[in-house]
C-alpha cells in the first residue's frame, strides 16, 4: 500500500518596512494565487517546532538559498526582527489544485543569519505561555485560615 | 546569458530523463508514503562523444568549456546535437520544464592520431529559476 502526498508551503512576510514578500516551495517556475494573492516560486524549506506541552515559544526555520531574493528580503527587512510570518500548509494535488487541507501557523521574525549558500530566517510562535515571572497567589488568612509561623505547608 | 554549445553532430548520445523530487518513507509495516517536493523533474543527463574529430572541433568544446566557466554557467544546446529525432523529440529533450545545460564534468579528450582526437562530453540538465 502506498499513499502520496504533495506539500506545498506558502511564505507570506511582512517585514517591519511594510514590505510583503510572497514565495511557495512546490510549483517550480510558476506564480501561484492563493487567497488572492500572487506567490512566486522560491526553493526555501522549513522545519521546527509548532507547539509543546508547557506552551513555551517555540522556534521556526525557513532556510533559503542565498540568492538575490532572500537577501534582499533580510536587507530591507530589518534582519527580520519582528517580521510577522503566515505560513500556510497546503495538501495539493497531481493537477496542482490548491483546494486540499490547509493549515496557516503565524510566527514573529527574531532574527537571520546568512552564510555562503543559505540564508536561515528564525521565527519564534507569535504567542507565548504564561512564565514563572507571573505573579503566583499569595497565601493569606482569607483564603487559607491561620497560617503557619514556618514555611512547611501540610496539605490535608 | 551563457554561449550556446558548439553546433555539433555527435557521434553518440545519450540520454537520460530527470527524476522528480520525491522521498519515500517505508514503514516497518511494509507501507510506504511517497512525498513530493516539486512538480518538475531535474537532475537530466546528456551523454555526448565525438568521435574522431579534428583539433578544430576540440578546440571549439574546450572554448566553450572555458566561456562557461567549466560547470559554472548554463547554457542551451543547439538542435543539431540532437540531429536524427524527430522535432517533437527533440522539443522533449533539448529543454524540457525549460532545464538548462551545464559540463557535469570537465570535457575528456582522447589524442587517436595526429590531429585526430575522440572528445567526450557529459551533460547535466537542471530547473533553472
Amino acid at each position: 500500500m502506498t499513499s502520496e502526498i504533495r506539500i506545498c508551503n506558502f511564505f507570506r512576510l511582512a517585514t517591519t518596512a511594510g514590505r510583503v514578500h510572497r514565495f511557495q516551495n512546490y510549483f517550480i517556475g510558476e506564480n501561484k494565487t492563493f487567497n488572492g494573492e500572487v506567490y512566486s516560486f522560491s526553493p526555501f524549506q522549513a522545519d521546527g517546532a509548532l507547539a509543546s506541552l508547557n506552551g513555551d515559544n517555540q522556534q521556526l526555520r525557513v532556510l533559503f538559498p542565498s540568492q538575490e531574493v532572500s537577501i534582499r528580503l533580510v536587507e530591507e527587512g530589518d534582519g527580520n526582527r519582528l517580521s510577522v510570518l503566515a505560513l500556510t500548509t497546503l495538501w495539493t494535488n497531481a493537477t496542482g489544485a490548491l483546494n486540499g487541507a490547509q493549515y496557516t501557523d503565524y510566527f514573529v521574525g527574531v532574527g537571520a543569519t546568512f552564510n555562503e549558500d543559505t540564508m536561515e530566517l528564525r521565527f519564534r510562535s507569535s504567542m507565548d505561555s504564561v512564565g514563572a515571572g507571573f505573579p503566583a497567589r499569595v497565601l493569606t488568612v482569607d483564603n487559607v485560615g491561620i497560617l503557619p509561623l514556618e514555611a512547611s505547608l501540610n496539605l490535608q | 546569458m551563457s554561449q550556446t554549445f558548439p553546433t555539433l553532430k555527435p557521434s553518440q548520445r545519450q540520454f537520460t530523463l530527470g527524476a522528480f523530487p520525491t522521498k519515500v518513507y517505508r514503514s516497518l509495516a511494509g507501507t510506504t508514503v511517497k512525498r513530493s517536493y516539486g512538480n518538475k523533474p531535474s537532475g537530466f543527463g546528456l551523454t555526448l562523444e565525438f568521435t574522431n574529430v579534428g583539433d578544430a572541433i576540440v578546440s571549439q568544446i574546450i572554448s566553450h568549456y572555458n566561456v562557461t566557466n567549466g560547470g559554472f554557467s548554463r547554457f542551451a544546446l543547439p538542435s543539431s546535437i540532437l540531429a536524427g529525432m524527430s522535432a517533437a523529440l527533440i522539443a522533449q529533450v533539448r529543454a524540457p520544464y525549460n532545464i538548462r545545460w551545464e559540463y557535469a564534468s570537465a570535457p575528456s579528450v582522447q589524442s587517436v592520431y595526429n590531429g585526430i582526437s575522440t572528445v567526450s562530453v557529459e551533460l547535466l540538465g537542471e530547473l533553472d529559476v
